[in-house]
């Protein structure tokens, strides 16, 4: 199926950013603390092992998407086993986007609140930040995706910046015992996270916006290897400053770890520019998620534009967003659910492509 | 009324099949639909046109009835009898020159003598009079209208079914001078006037290529120039220009006075806050827009060309830039580049750390600037916006009061309010510091209605910087670089080479050296991509011998020493 | 396109008229630039903070104040904890108190004697205003003592005080800067004891204070206060002997173990405490001149990190620890020709030998009390593999019975602008 007639193409580099920032959202959250909490010292090389978890889906995807001519999986679905269950599927990956983004946007607005605004009620950050990502995914993703080319630059420098300050005032110490709580323990804790990197699903949706597979190819790679050494890097630095009993019990890692700063310049603190950083980040981040569980609503159904879908799946993920009734709940169901949505975001792919494997011929094929 | 509510907000979820896909210059996109062009003007050529009247008292009737001449002694008609015929002339006495008429029209007239043999006819007459270089043939009243409008002078030979349009035009209005926001120290001098044809004097003498296309588009219902859509053949991509005159030609109005007026009707994002095309006054800069690879349009009585696409660097950029030697004119870019950011965040993050964030200052910077709010009764916000307001009335007074007060209302301005404000504990100094700071900074960007765009996209950062402090400045950068990426001029992307992206062109932020530009924009995706030959440096002992074989490009000396 | 702008006006109206901005304007603004814990009565708290006036600070107002007594106030809460102390303090102040400039918390000795002194910082870590690089000290006596008497010398800002005090710290070795991180963090490193850098009130100079100003006490009963003291300046805990300036000092270390102080460290010994736990910097030694008579001084800064080796043969742990110095000749009061290669060498082993013994003592000390502040167990934890073995290590123990080799290695890189001591050449000296 054809996306929208409005959609311009995705450039590589555009494309590359946009995943990668829809990735690395949950970095900006609580999830470095759950990482320490689960691997010790050693929690640096969980992204890792996770990656080669998440690369053989990754391929899964792309061979689909090559062999389908670049459709989204759900019409790829649709193809296979009917268009009931393109619906449903449309339906089940709209409200699993839609739940992900609400807790994503709630542990942001939970962070605003708790480091930059103490006295603005949670609903003012909360629905200011949808609105943003309504008005950034309104657009479509060409739109969106330059801007998140041109915002990264200035959120690479200041986040890169700051994990170099912060690392250069940590001990390398810190970081042993090597193997954290056993090489074992830590392939199975890196398993466990596979989920970290389930953002690539955004992938099977938008492929028909690509100009041709090399692209497609080339952004899922590299946007997985970047994220993965991001992840890396942070919780490298974030051991060589807190030793890993404290690091778990940090409230917001990369926030405290900017704030471990003191600079004796005009500026004596960065973590407000550091804010900067991840709330670009994070506002394109949750642009994405709308924007895709609204593709994926509008492909489910097969209709020819997401904007429609957009506005109620917006106001459906403001109204999630406030179910958790405390900060703690609602870190605690997101860990929960990254663990759990993989199994759909990674195993719709996989049982597609094996099905493809087993079960379809081409037409080509058949002659 | 309710009903109506209903609906509205019904169709936010309902699907509409609208929106044509927006131009776009991308190969990869399919060209959209051609518009229906509605005028309220049909092209004349169809029309049925009434003849000219044969005889002189009906011609003359006609005339005076179609001018009111009775009640506009600025319109002439004037009867001649010469020895062989009688001759009306009509005209307007303020368009025209009455001695060139006198001299290069009654005179040759009187002098004529019609061929004998055979009955008068239009060329005898036409070859007749030399001294005019424009004489058409006019068969149909509307014509004889059109001509005597636009500042023709019309002659008609009693019992002749033709008539004779002749260009004996006065004077052109002022002469050519120093453009007046377009300043600079290096560079020509002069600049465009309101007449169209001067203009196109100035662009013409200096760009020699008969592939320069100065082509004329009707123009509204009353007016009586004509737009010029200024391109290169061959140079120009010709789904620009097919744009461009598309949306020309659907301009259907009474009168355009100026083509900022133009702009609004044919800009891509009319409701954006920011101009997506450039007036310029200077010809040398519209030259180098036109060799970019953008369009211009000249319309006549406004001194002023409108360049189209064009991005918002080039919207930064200064005319004399490419004047002054790289190293000068990168730090002058560099400048202004900090001008602008500073112009647009200076009072939103002042406000935003002096509020919400004072661990960011130094401490004992921090208690200074307490110490200077201690006895100023509003916020910093407001103090803000106050010096804003009045730094703007300033700016306004001292464009409307005659020329030579200006400058003392600047110091007014400046001195007593500035002074004063302090003195009576209304701001603080430093939030005078931060919004002259802020005004001047402003003021280092070349194109003005940049600026104007700047200080309402400021205000609302100021806003948000109160209330949400840097979360607030936040949302507004995101939503404005979202907003100017979105933007199109021309169907070329507003942020281009940058978003998308596409490699540098040397003439960005960084101009370098003039001869290592080679290529035009890609953007504008001219037919002729290179600007310049690949080495214009041959005699350079630092180009390797390499290059010069690779590029063909044996150079003029060795080949003088050979033949030496 | 009118809807939708007015629905973005109302909703910017909701916005501004809710009143939920947390800003504050600086001058509703109290800024707490220091602040004392102390043990008050019934287990209670005294908290004592100090708030900057801004007009003191107002650069056209300038001249008018110089001291730190006049640019800042002094409030003192008797509260159940910090949080209850400031809801307390700021029924009299008439702004909000600000904590986001506070440079440094101050802890009396009895707080952090009676195991109290762990249990404050929840209080400072949670609380977003509280940073963890805010400076923490220990102070001898109550820390409302030193509240009252400190004059800083020049400064009449708070933040530049302190600021300048731990640079000191770390140019000259007689204290260790920590901040809220640190000591957090070394508190729940594995086999690791904190040290807090301490704060002294000088009786001497004490006695001297006049109504806020320090007045020099006169030659004669300087003479007498100086009589009887033997030892060299910060090489004992006790005091310095000294008339002027101000009456804090600081110098020495407070060690921590079970969240209890259990020892407090002199000046030398926190140099060689620097040396150990690698947060020297630089730092001036002076030592007994081998020929017997007269100092000899020099400024060694840190050449290489202090690298150890442990080996664990035959139960009892084999630690043998080399740090690496290097620097600059400052003094020769014997004016012994010593600058050539012999000479040189000659005070380059004498120093050593000299820090090594001082660095023994010190790790003897530590040993008889079963602590490791000086961290030696990240040597021991950098060949681990997993946290398991972290936690079954029962590094105290194994530490306080090791056999500990301390070898120093110094260089004199330069001799200063002299190169052999100037001399008398017909001088004879006395037999």
């Amino acid at each position: 199926m054809r996306q929208s007639s409005q959609e311009g193409h995705l450039g590589g580099i555009e494309a590359f950013v946009l995943v990668s920032m829809f990735i690395a959202v949950k970095l900006f959250l609580h999830i470095p603390r759950e990482l320490s909490w689960a691997a010790g010292t050693a929690s640096w090389m969980v992204p890792l092992i996770a990656l080669v978890g998440v690369v053989p889906v990754f391929l899964c995807i792309e061979r689909l998407a090559n062999r389908f001519g670049r459709a989204s999986l759900l019409s790829i679905a649709g193809l296979l086993w009917g268009r009931y269950v393109q619906w449903f599927l449309g339906l089940l990956l709209t409200v699993m986007l839609v739940i992900h983004t609400a807790y994503q946007m709630r542990i942001f607005a939970e962070f605003t609140i708790t480091t930059l605004l103490p006295n603005t009620p949670i609903s003012v950050v909360i629905i200011s930040i949808a609105l943003l990502g309504l008005f950034l995914a309104f657009n479509g993703l060409e739109n969106l995706s330059r801007s998140a080319w041109l915002l990264f630059p200035l959120a690479i420098t200041v986040f890169i910046l700051s994990l170099f300050l912060a690392g250069s005032q940590g001990h390398i110490y810190y970081l042993s015992p090597w193997l954290g709580y056993g090489g074992i323990a830590i392939i199975e804790t890196g398993f466990r996270f596979v989920g970290l990197f389930k953002e690539i699903m955004i992938l099977m949706l938008i492929a028909p916006l690509f100009r041709n597979q090399k692209t497609f190819r080339q952004v899922g790679v590299a946007s997985l290897l970047f994220t993965g050494l991001i992840f890396t890097l942070v919780q490298i630095v974030l051991h060589l400053n807190f030793d890993f009993p404290g690091a778990r019990e940090i409230g917001f890692p990369l926030y405290q770890l900017a704030r471990l700063i003191n600079l004796q310049f005009v500026v004596q603190r960065v973590e407000p520019f550091m804010v900067f950083a991840w709330s670009t980040v994070t506002a394109v981040g949750l642009a994405v998620g709308l924007y895709a569980s609204a593709i994926a609503a509008t492909q489910g159904s097969r209709a020819p534009d997401f904007r429609p879908f957009l506005i109620p799946l917006t106001l459906l993920t403001v109204v999630v967003a406030f179910f958790p009734e405390s900060s703690i709940e609602a870190v605690h169901t997101y860990t929960y659910l990254m663990m759990l949505l993989p199994i759909l975001f990674y195993g719709l792919p996989v049982i597609t492509w094996i099905w493809v494997m087993i079960f379809h011929r081409s037409s080509e094929e058949l002659k | 009324m309710q009903n109506r509510w209903i609906k509205k907000i019904l169709s936010l979820f309902t699907y509409e099949p609208v929106r044509r896909k927006t131009f776009s210059l991308s190969p990869s996109r399919t060209k959209g639909q051609n518009a229906i062009l509605l005028r309220r003007t049909k092209p004349s050529k169809t029309q049925n046109l009434s003849p000219l009247p044969i005889s002189r008292d009906e011609f003359q009737e006609f005339l005076g009835r179609k001018f009111c001449s009775r009640q506009n002694p600025d319109f002439i008609i004037r009867s001649l009898q010469t020895s062989w015929g009688q001759i009306t002339i009509a005209f307007y006495r303020s368009l025209t020159d009455a001695n060139k008429i006198q001299e290069f029209l009654i005179g040759p007239l009187v002098e004529f003598l019609p061929p004998t043999g055979r009955p008068l006819c239009l060329n005898d007459l036409q070859d007749h009079l030399t001294y005019c270089h424009i004489v058409n043939a006019a068969f149909s009243c509307e014509d004889t209208v059109q001509s005597i409008i636009r500042g023709m002078t019309f002659v008609h030979i009693d019992g002749f079914e033709w008539g004779l349009a002749l260009d004996f035009q006065g004077d052109r209005g002022r002469e050519v001078s120093e453009p007046h926001t377009e300043t600079v120290v290096q560079g020509p001098y002069d600049g465009f006037t309101e007449d169209v044809s001067t203009n196109l004097y100035l662009l013409r003498s200096r760009l020699a290529t008969p592939d320069f296309i100065a082509e004329d588009i009707p123009v509204g219902l009353r007016a009586s120039g004509a737009f010029y859509l200024l391109y290169i053949n061959g140079l120009t991509n010709p789904k620009l220009i097919r744009e461009m005159r598309l949306r020309l030609e659907s301009v259907d109005v009474d009168m355009l006075y100026n083509v900022g007026q133009l702009e609004q009707f044919i800009e891509d994002r009319p409701f954006s806050l920011f101009s997506q095309m450039i007036t310029t006054e200077r010809p040398d800069r519209t030259l180098s827009f036109l060799l970019q690879g953008s369009v211009a349009v000249l319309l006549h009585g406004s001194p002023q060309a409108l360049v189209a696409p064009v991005t918002l660097w080039s919207q930064v950029h200064s005319p004399e830039d490419i004047y002054y030697r790289w190293p000068i004119s990168t730090f002058a870019r560099f400048i202004r580049i900090i001008g602008t950011l500073i112009t647009i965040f200076l009072p939103a993050l002042y406000t935003a750390m002096v509020v919400f964030h004072p661990e960011m200052l130094p401490t004992d910077l921090m208690l200074s600037l307490a110490a200077a709010r201690e006895h100023v009764p509003f916020s910093t916000a407001f103090s803000l916006l106050f010096l804003e307001v009045a730094f703007d009335f300033i700016r306004e007074s001292a464009l409307r009061v005659p020329k030579i007060i200006g400058p003392t209302v600047g110091i007014v301005g400046a001195i007593i309010i500035g002074q004063a404000v302090v003195e009576a504990g209304i701001v603080s100094p430093v939030v005078i510091i931060v919004s002259a700071l802020t005004g001047i900074a402003g003021f280092s960007i070349p194109h003005y209605s940049l600026v104007n765009s700047l200080r309402i996209v400021r205000l609302i950062l100021l806003f948000l910087a109160s209330v949400l402090g840097f979360y607030g400045v936040l949302l507004g950068l995101v939503v404005l670089v979202h907003h100017l990426s979105g933007l199109k001029s021309l169907g070329v992307p507003f942020l281009s080479p940058f978003s998308p992206l596409h490699g540098p062109s040397g003439d960005t932020f960084v101009r370098t050296a003039a001869f290592s530009v080679e290529r035009r924009p890609f953007y504008t995706r001219p037919l002729d991509k290179f600007k310049q030959r690949p080495l214009n440096r041959p005699w350079d002992p630092r180009v390797p011998p390499e290059l010069l074989l690779i590029t063909k490009d044996v150079s003029s000396p060795a080949k003088g020493d050979k033949q030496a | 396109m009118r809807t939708i702008s007015l629905c973005l006006i109302s909703l910017l109206l909701i916005l501004v008229t809710s009143g939920c901005s947390s800003g504050r304007e600086l001058e509703r603004t109290a800024f707490v630039l220091t602040m004392g814990i102390d043990k008050g009565v019934n287990g209670n708290l005294d908290l004592i903070f100090r708030v900057a006036i801004p007009r003191s600070m107002d650069i056209r107002a300038g001249g008018e104040t110089s001291t730190l007594q006049e640019t800042t106030k002094i409030i003192t809460v008797n509260a159940r904890s910090i949080s209850e102390g400031i809801s307390l303090a700021s029924t009299n102040v008439e702004r909000k108190l600000d904590f986001r400039h506070l440079r440094t918390v101050l802890f009396g000795e009895e707080l952090a004697r009676d195991e109290l002194l762990y249990h404050q910082l929840d209080a400072l870590e949670r609380n977003p205003e509280f940073r963890r690089t805010t400076y923490l000290l220990l102070t001898e006596g109550p820390a409302r003592e030193v509240f009252l008497s400190t004059r800083p010398v020049l400064e009449r800002s708070v933040a530049r005080y302190i600021d300048g005090i731990m640079q000191n710290m770390r140019e000259q070795g007689f204290g260790t800067p920590v901040t809220l991180h640190e000591f957090v963090t070394a508190m729940e490193t594995y086999h690791l004891d904190p040290v807090l850098p301490m704060v002294k009130n000088n009786p001497m100079v004490q006695s001297e204070k006049v109504d806020s100003k320090v007045k020099p006490m006169p030659e004669v009963k300087y003479k007498r206060r100086e009589a009887g003291k033997t030892e060299p300046g910060g090489k004992t805990t006790e005091s310095l002997p000294r008339s002027g300036g101000n009456p804090s000092e600081f110098i020495g270390l407070g060690i921590f173990h079970q969240g209890k102080l259990i020892d407090k460290w002199s000046g030398w010994e926190t140099n060689s405490y620097n040396l150990l736990r690698d947060t020297y910097q630089r730092s001036m030694w002076t030592f007994d001149d081998p020929s017997g008579h007269f100092v000899y001084s020099m400024e060694l800064e840190r050449a290489r990190s202090p690298e150890a080796n442990i080996d664990w043969e035959g139960g009892t742990p084999h630690i043998a620890i080399q740090l690496s110095l290097d620097g600059d000749l400052r003094s020769v009061q014997s004016l012994e020709p010593y600058v050539d290669s012999q000479g040189i060498a000659l005070l380059e082993n004498h120093a050593a030998t000299l820090i090594e013994k001082e660095v023994r003592r010190l790790i003897a000390k530590a040993q008889e009390k079963k602590i490791d502040p000086f961290f030696l167990s990240r040597f021991v934890r950098m060949h681990m593999a997993t946290i398991q073995d972290l936690e079954d290590l029962n590094w105290r123990d194994e530490f306080s019975r090791a056999q500990v080799d301390v070898h120093v290695s110094v260089k004199i890189r330069r001799p200063g602008l002299r190169i052999q001591p100037s001399k008398e050449y017909e001088y004879q000296r006395a037999p």
